[in-house]
């Protein structure tokens, strides 16, 4: 393998395209990632399609009641607060999504932007760059947006921010966003150092194309592969965090969350363990499909190394 | 000489971070208010003068600036200040409530490293094998397990339906096990560190696993081969010494990191850490406490994360040149 | 954003999945609403209690089906708490609150509507922090709290309970049954906890299967306690654990008759009209330091209350009772003359059953701002008390005259200690010798804990109700206790909606009529409170459904008029259109 790799012929651009393609064509695990992956999705995307229910519709509490088992009307049961079981889990697949890819996209367009100036630029700026990165790779993210969460929601009080639908959640995408940049900056630096010394890019840059134009059509789409992977990563986290958080009862209460519903029912496992149970399970293979993707991405685009 | 100038501007920057932290913990939290007002608003015939006598008491009538120095000065003489919610001086309750997290966190470590070194090792020696492929699939599933899933379903098991292990609590009130506190305290901790062990674990084993599959493909490695040593030695004497330093990179986090990490273990175990404080602490926003308890946390993690930079420095001293 | 489910299907089948995935980043849906909201109410709820949560959430989305906009947060008690005691009544959007649910009691075993909703107790001052204000409301509990006459009291209070039920200042969700699992080797366990009256009395309980001299006995309460000075506590966090170590001068013998019997007073003999007291105090009584208990410290403890720099929560009730410290006056050591100023019920019903009595001796020299950092209010450490006789007595906590001497709070078991006072006043009857109360948090594991032999009883806080099937005969007895509280969800009377009604359609058309429009929207609002579902699901059938702030077990309370309110959407719209609603 090592001696196919090393006859590429240094100018030529590496192969960019294909990366899914590749990873679901060469990479087991990233074919169960991507599986499970599709799965949350179109379960997002057409869940609300399969079930009769509202999310937050409690109409339960008037008929079969809390904690009921698994009947016609309610295929998982009911819950402690009366909502059906599976339509909670439905519903709960889009803020699970929404949470991972709005968390992403704040901290990947930061990360890359950051890590990017930090690896293409160099010396000083770099220095204080990664030393700043440094800080927010290690800062316990849960202890602040704890705190942040609560202040926020006791500072917005009367304020328009308050009319705002899914005001918490917001908060919280942003703050497990916010909070995500530093690994993508520093892998972006790594690939914007490593490839800025290619021969391709002294190439353009004797074809007298600006910084720019190098920066954004040579160096950047061929970080890209290592920066999806860590994306990918970062999304399954983003959906934990969020699931952590709401389990702690600092949820958003308008969002269907699985960390939430795990939040109330957890106490009455003994009662009714579906109510605790599927939710979990939901967060388990979400992160898992996440993990797994991101495992098979990397074989793909690191094919000598094979997982990093 | 290089060495030294290296650990000196570390040092720096640890400083400057804990300067920085501390303000941004300081406004962000006095930003909520007048934490007396707080105190007392359960109290119904409060008259805003005896308001403003009890700020003036705390010292909080001064300046916002001024009393952040007064603050920083109060730290630096260890005085965390008086919880609101619970009358008690603050840093007697960080330290009693943090050994207890310490007390779950230190073993979870240690055996985390240990299992992860075996694990790993074995799985990279063992490169694309079955074996290999089990080890890094229950790793994969061990870093996607919410942690919390896991409590509830190790309490279900091992708690409800068992009965080997105490769901809560870090000791027994009464009756202690076989009438040892040693012992009772043990068999509580038992579940709480299966819980931070497992994510821990399938961090520790990936990261010996990659190193060691590097390691092993070094020249100084097939020089030992070549010259007839048994794998096993080659790995013990020389490739495990070079594992060992990105391992030890991330216990320092961990250790650093290991009075904030769990406030969800301590709150599915009930068990009485800081983490658990804390939550606590934001649930009634307890001003003094959530201050406190964050700025032991950060000075914690910047601390141990210099000291791991400093200590890599001299273990290889190529690193400052990076 | 308000997208709702038919059009969404219909959507979905024209424009296909490609359209629809670019749906998904709105995390849409959004309840279906009617056209334009009538109003907007602002629910907060309290986030320490899951179960609460959940019935506020149900009522919340009920009113939400009357064509309300319903703004849901879930908050910390405390920010709600510093939120309705502003002066003015303000709205959630002003500062103040709109609606929010709690459970609240009389504090006393005694009925007094007026110290919870009198109009003379507006905050900050006082404890309506609802801002009830009803002529009728106001007259009744004016007589029912100043006559002397019991038969005229009984006939304010029915005057209070019905006119409450007609116009509905407050909605009453369900009465709770307290239950209880005690360890089922455990006997004498009579009594809830009911603050600050009733707590746990481990000096009359046995543990049957225990052997030899020692025998131990641990209670559960959820949270630490914030501090241990009676005088300050508001909670049972705090009172089950200062509760077994003070006296107050009287004192209720059982959960079951719930009768005020002499304690550290032997004797309570009033005038006629109901002015003038006499307390003759039992002697030989002495404090846990060796100190005598004497009329003195009964004076202080009264005095230390009514001053303001003390802030006690005690402080509005003692003051409306007293007026000031003329009020009363030292006679002999063990006599004290009480002359009110007017007669009022809180005496009998709060001052001599509700104050524990603390030692002049130990706490004297103790300065207002020191009070809640301090030893007795802590019990971390130990301060040394010096008797008049020059003695001194180290103290691991507070000095009382209970039954229960304080040992201190245990770090490594996050436990508060107490052993048995052998010089007790009072004949007890259980062999139990030593007391903790712990903190365990969740009902889940508060039945562990019972089940591993670790407690023995618990506090009701914990709403065990749900998971009793799961508890199993050999580690756990269930009790029930009529809890003597309610329920409830406050609402902001100063509200331009449901409070005074000046923004309801019928009160901008005519002025005059706004109070009656208020009274509208507050029956529709009541119908729209599913209690009947939220007992039978949330509680586990342990409740009554609520009708007025009064305990359903009360001998005051009035069956025959105080029928359950049905939940009825359809008649609760009517209300509203009497209001000046309109449904489409």
């Amino acid at each position: 393998m090592t001696s196919m790799n090393d006859s590429i012929d240094p100018v030529a651009r590496p192969a960019r395209f294909g990366l899914f393609g590749r990873c679901l064509r060469t990479s087991m695990t990233g074919r169960v990632g991507f599986g499970l992956v599709m799965f949350v999705v179109i379960v997002a995307i057409f869940g609300p399609l399969l079930t009769p229910y509202a999310p937050k519709d409690q109409s339960a509490m008037y008929a079969v009641g809390a904690n009921a088992r698994p009947s016609a009307d309610h295929w998982l049961g009911t819950d402690r607060l009366g909502y059906d079981i599976l339509t909670q889990l439905l519903y709960g697949a889009r803020t699970a999504l929404v949470v991972g890819l709005g968390a992403v996209l704040i901290s990947g367009c930061a990360g890359i932007l950051i890590g990017g100036i930090a690896g293409y630029r160099g010396g000083w700026t770099d220095e204080v760059l990664m030393r700043f990165a440094e800080f927010f790779l290690v800062v316990p993210i849960f202890i602040i947006i704890l705190a942040v969460v609560r202040v926020l929601s006791k500072a917005v009080t009367g304020t328009a921010f308050e009319t705002m639908p899914y005001f918490n959640l917001t908060v919280i995408i942003l703050m497990i966003g916010l909070f995500g940049w530093a690994p993508i900056a520093r892998m972006t630096r790594g690939e914007f150092l490593r490839i800025k010394t290619l021969e391709f890019v002294q190439a353009a840059r004797c074809g007298g194309q600006s910084g720019r134009q190098i920066v954004l059509s040579e160096i950047l789409p061929n970080a890209f592969p290592s920066i999806v992977v860590l994306i990918a990563l970062e999304i399954g986290g983003a959906i934990l965090a969020e699931a952590m958080i709401s389990f702690l009862g600092f949820g958003d209460p308008n969002a269907v969350s699985w960390g939430q519903m795990l939040y109330f029912n957890y106490q009455s496992l003994k009662i009714w363990p579906m109510a605790s149970l599927a939710p979990g399970f939901m967060i388990f293979i979400t992160v898992l499909g996440f993990n797994l993707l991101a495992d098979g991405l990397s074989d793909a685009a690191n094919p000598r190394a094979r997982r990093r | 000489m290089e060495t030294g100038r290296y650990i000196l501007r570390r040092l720096i920057y640890a400083a400057i971070m804990m300067l920085c932290t501390s303000a941004v913990i300081f406004f962000l939290i006095n930003s909520l208010g007048n934490p007396v007002e707080l105190m007392l608003a359960e109290t119904p015939g409060v008259s805003q003068e005896t308001v403003d006598l009890i700020s003036a008491q705390y010292g909080l009538d001064k300046p916002l600036i001024q009393r952040y120095f007064i603050w920083i000065g109060d730290l630096l003489r260890l005085d965390f200040g008086t919880s609101i919610t619970y009358n008690l001086p603050v840093g007697g309750m960080i330290w009693s409530w943090g050994l207890h997290s310490m007390q779950i966190q230190i073993p979870a470590i240690i055996l985390s490293v240990a299992v992860a070194i075996c694990a790993g090792t074995w799985a990279a020696r063992r490169q694309h094998s079955r074996q290999d492929f089990t080890v890094m699939g229950t790793v994969l599933l061990g870093q996607s397990m919410p942690a919390f899933f896991l409590g509830i379903i190790l309490i279900y098991i091992f708690s409800f339906v068992l009965g080997w292990f105490p769901s809560y609590g870090a000791i027994s009130t009464r009756r202690l096990l076989w009438g040892s506190a040693l012992f009772d305290g043990l068999w509580h901790m038992v579940l709480p560190v299966a819980m931070i062990s497992m994510f821990n674990i399938a961090t520790l084993t990936l990261l010996v696993r990659t190193n060691m599959i590097d390691t092993l493909r070094q020249d100084f490695i097939r020089t030992a081969r070549a010259s007839g040593l048994k794998e096993g030695e080659i790995i013990r004497r020389h490739a495990l010494r070079m594992v060992m330093l990105p391992v030890i990179t991330y216990v320092g986090l961990l250790l650093g990191l290991m009075l904030g990490t769990s406030p969800v273990t301590e709150t599915v175990f009930t068990w009485p850490g800081l983490g658990a404080l804390y939550v606590m602490a934001i649930q009634q926003l307890d001003y003094p406490l959530i201050m406190g308890i964050s700025i032991v946390i950060a000075v914690m993690l910047i601390l141990m994360t210099t000291l791991t930079d400093i200590l890599y420095a001299l273990i290889d001293p190529r690193v400052r040149l990076e | 954003m308000s997208n709702n489910q038919p059009t969404r299907r219909e959507f979905l089948q024209r424009v296909g999945i490609g359209a629809a995935a670019m749906t998904v980043p709105t995390v849409i849906w959004s309840p279906a609403h009617a056209a334009e909201p009538h109003f907007k109410i602002y629910l907060t709820i309290f986030n320490n209690q899951q179960t609460r949560m959940i019935w506020t959430d149900l009522i919340g989305k009920n009113i939400a089906e009357l064509g309300v906009e319903v703004v849901t947060s879930y908050v910390p008690p405390s920010e709600v708490i510093s939120r309705r005691a502003n002066e003015t009544g303000a709205t959630y959007t002003e500062g103040g609150f709109d609606m929010y649910s709690e459970r609240i009691y009389y504090s006393t075993m005694m009925p007094l509507p007026d110290v919870l909703f009198s109009k003379a107790a507006f905050p900050p001052f006082g404890k309506n922090f609802y801002r009830v204000e009803d002529d009728i409301l106001e007259q009744a509990m004016e007589t029912y709290s100043s006559s002397p006459d019991p038969q005229k009291r009984a006939e304010a209070l029915k005057t209070f309970e019905h006119r409450w039920y007609d116009i509905q200042p407050l909605h009453m969700v369900f009465y709770p049954e307290d239950v209880i699992a005690i360890n089922p080797d455990l006997e004498g366990f009579d009594a809830t906890t009911y603050n600050p009256v009733f707590f746990p009395r481990p000096e009359n309980w046995t543990i049957t299967s225990a052997t030899g001299p020692d025998v131990s006995a641990a209670f559960a309460c959820w949270q630490p306690p914030t501090t241990l000075v009676p005088m300050y506590s508001s909670g049972y966090n705090e009172s089950n654990i200062f509760g077994p170590v003070y006296n107050s001068l009287m004192e209720y013998d059982s959960w079951e008759t719930k009768k005020a019997v002499p304690a550290l007073a032997e004797s309570v003999t009033a005038s006629e009209d109901g002015l003038v007291w006499t307390i003759k105090l039992r002697e030989g009584v002495k404090w846990h330091s060796g100190e005598e208990f004497t009329a003195d410290d009964v004076i202080y403890t009264w005095d230390t209350i009514l001053d303001p720099a003390y802030a006690s929560v005690q402080n509005s009730p003692l003051v409306s009772t007293f007026g000031s410290k003329e009020a009363y006056e030292k006679v002999s050591p063990y006599e004290i003359k009480v002359t009110l100023p007017k007669y009022s019920i809180l005496f009998e019903g709060l001052v001599l059953t509700s104050i524990s009595i603390m030692p002049k001796h130990a706490y004297a020299s103790i300065g207002p701002e020191e009070f809640r950092k301090h030893t007795i209010s802590t019990w971390t450490s130990g301060f040394t008390v010096t008797t008049s006789d020059g003695r001194t007595y180290e103290a691991k906590g507070a000095v009382g005259t209970g039954p229960w001497i304080p040992a201190g709070f245990d770090a490594m078991r996050k436990a508060y200690r107490m052993v048995k006072n052998p010089d007790y006043w009072k004949e007890t009857t259980g062999n139990v010798t030593e007391f903790f109360v712990v903190n365990i948090q969740g009902a889940d594991a508060v039945l562990s804990a019972l089940k591993a032999g670790e407690i023995d009883a618990h506090d009701p806080m914990y709403d065990i109700g749900t998971l009793v099937s799961t508890i199993e005969e050999d580690w756990g007895k269930v009790l029930t206790f009529d809890s003597y509280k309610w329920q409830q969800t406050c609402l902001n009377l100063k509200h331009p909606v449901f409070g005074t009604g000046v923004d309801t359609p019928l009160g901008k058309q005519d002025p005059s009529r706004a109070a009656e429009a208020a009274v509208y929207v507050r029956q529709a609002i009541s119908h729209a409170i599913p209690r009947e579902q939220i007992i039978k699901n949330l509680i586990a059938g342990y409740g009554k459904p609520g009708t007025v702030p009064m305990p359903v077990t009360a001998e005051e309370y009035d069956h025959d008029y105080l029928k359950p309110i049905p939940y009825d959407l359809d008649l609760a719209k009517s209300l509203m259109e009497k209001a000046g609603y309109k449904y489409a």
